[in-house]
């Protein structure tokens, strides 16, 4: 049964981790959990991919096992809905046979449905973003559209490739490539039409959907707090992608003979 | 390119990225509402300091008004903190940095290079601060009880 528990705790760790948590949220999570639970001695470590637990439960039996966690992305609803779980657990105690039934609930990321609503805000949240960032950094209303259809394209791609391409890096280059050509062209078929573009700024807006800004401030952040190992993971990973998205639009300007 | 714009367009942008992100409906108006007022912040201190110290305030400030509100929504601070620091972080200069190592260009590089780190030095120092503060705040919290 106590091992049953710290499969438990592993488990919302790692789809804590998996829907972006931040990792001493994920570490503070699971030893609450545990200790909830009487365990006595919990040590918890985690990076972005692996988590180990060792606990001691009230008999002095020590306990050991690790989960290995691939790939994650930013879900701030899921993140929110297992950091409810873990406090419902926490203050509840049910059956520990009861808690995989709460973290594969129908409304989880993993057994949800999607529904028409999502899809919408998950375009719309992309034309939103990538058409702000356009104009945040100077395009103009021209330049937006254009934008938006790309953000459009981006999104599509990103919702049909995820399982069937492993490589991350990969995933990203081909992201940068594809807008990158589609880019040129629609500002080719603008300028024919006699309504001059801005490539450069409708590229930027795209590319704020896929840089990893967010995640390398972060994993300074988290060198900073101590996090050394975790951070500099981030960190590194973080610097691949954006190399590898910078790759895909340098090699599309490059084929397409220097337009930009 | 007019203040009023740019913040209209941060305004955007963040609630774009709290959608692509599954924030909760409920949260939206808030987030974009941090990631606008962080930007207006940003451009006034601009007129006073140097904009590694105007960074590190704004990154305080969001995550500031971020831990505040999750406080009073009661949801995880990263759910609100997340989306709304994107005007801020350097995803433009970030992708130039690269983009000219790439192209072999190395005068633009060192430019965008330092001021990419320059960036995510100044705005990790705020949000480490602000966390920081929480963090000893609630363990004095828990020491007490």
């Amino acid at each position: 049964m106590n091992e049953t528990m710290i499969g438990n705790a592993l488990e919302i760790g790692k789809y804590m981790l998996k829907s972006g948590g931040e990792v001493s949220r994920v570490e503070d999570t699971m030893s609450r959990i545990l200790r909830a639970y009487g365990f006595v001695r919990v040590d918890v470590f985690t990076i972005t991919s692996q988590i180990q637990i060792t606990a001691e439960d009230s008999t002095g039996k020590i306990h050991h096992q690790f989960r290995r966690v691939y790939r994650w992305g930013t879900n701030l609803e899921e993140l929110e809905r297992l950091n409810q779980i873990s406090r419902t657990i926490c203050a509840e105690k049910p059956d520990p046979g009861e808690i995989p039934a709460m973290i594969h609930a129908p409304d989880s990321a993993k057994c949800r449905k999607e529904t028409k609503a999502d899809k919408l805000t998950a375009y719309a949240g992309a034309v939103l973003a990538a058409s702000g960032f356009t104009v945040f950094f100077g395009g103009g209303a021209a330049d937006a559209v254009i934008t938006a259809v790309l953000a459009l394209l981006i999104t599509r791609l990103n919702r049909h490739s995820n399982s069937s391409m492993e490589s991350q890096l990969l995933l990203y280059f081909f992201f940068a490539i594809e807008a990158g050509f589609a880019g040129s062209f629609l500002v080719m078929l603008g300028d024919a039409a006699g309504l001059p573009m801005d490539l450069d700024k409708i590229l930027i807006g795209c590319i704020m959907l896929t840089i990893p800004g967010i995640s390398i401030t972060y994993s300074v952040r988290d060198m900073l707090l101590g996090e050394t190992i975790t951070g500099l993971l981030r960190f590194v990973e973080s610097l691949l992608i954006a190399a590898s998205i910078a790759a895909g639009y340098v090699l599309a300007s490059f084929i397409l003979g220097g337009v930009w | 390119m007019s203040p009023s714009v740019q913040i209209a367009s941060a305004f955007v942008g963040t609630l774009g990225f709290a959608m692509v992100f599954g924030a909760k409906k409920k949260y939206w108006l808030l987030i974009a509402v941090d990631g606008a007022l962080s930007w207006t912040l940003y451009l006034c201190l601009c007129n006073f300091m140097s904009s590694f110290f105007a960074n590190l305030i704004t990154a305080a400030f969001c995550s500031l008004y971020a831990h505040i509100a999750a406080r009073i929504v009661k949801a995880p601070t990263t759910c609100l903190l997340m989306p709304a620091t994107v005007p801020m972080i350097p995803g433009g200069s970030l992708y130039y940095t690269m983009f000219y190592a790439l192209r072999g260009d190395m005068e633009e590089f060192q430019i965008y290079l330092k001021n990419t780190a320059k960036t995510i030095f100044a705005m990790a120092i705020g949000f480490a601060l602000i966390s920081l503060f929480f963090r000893i705040r609630e363990l004095e919290r828990i020491g007490r009880d």
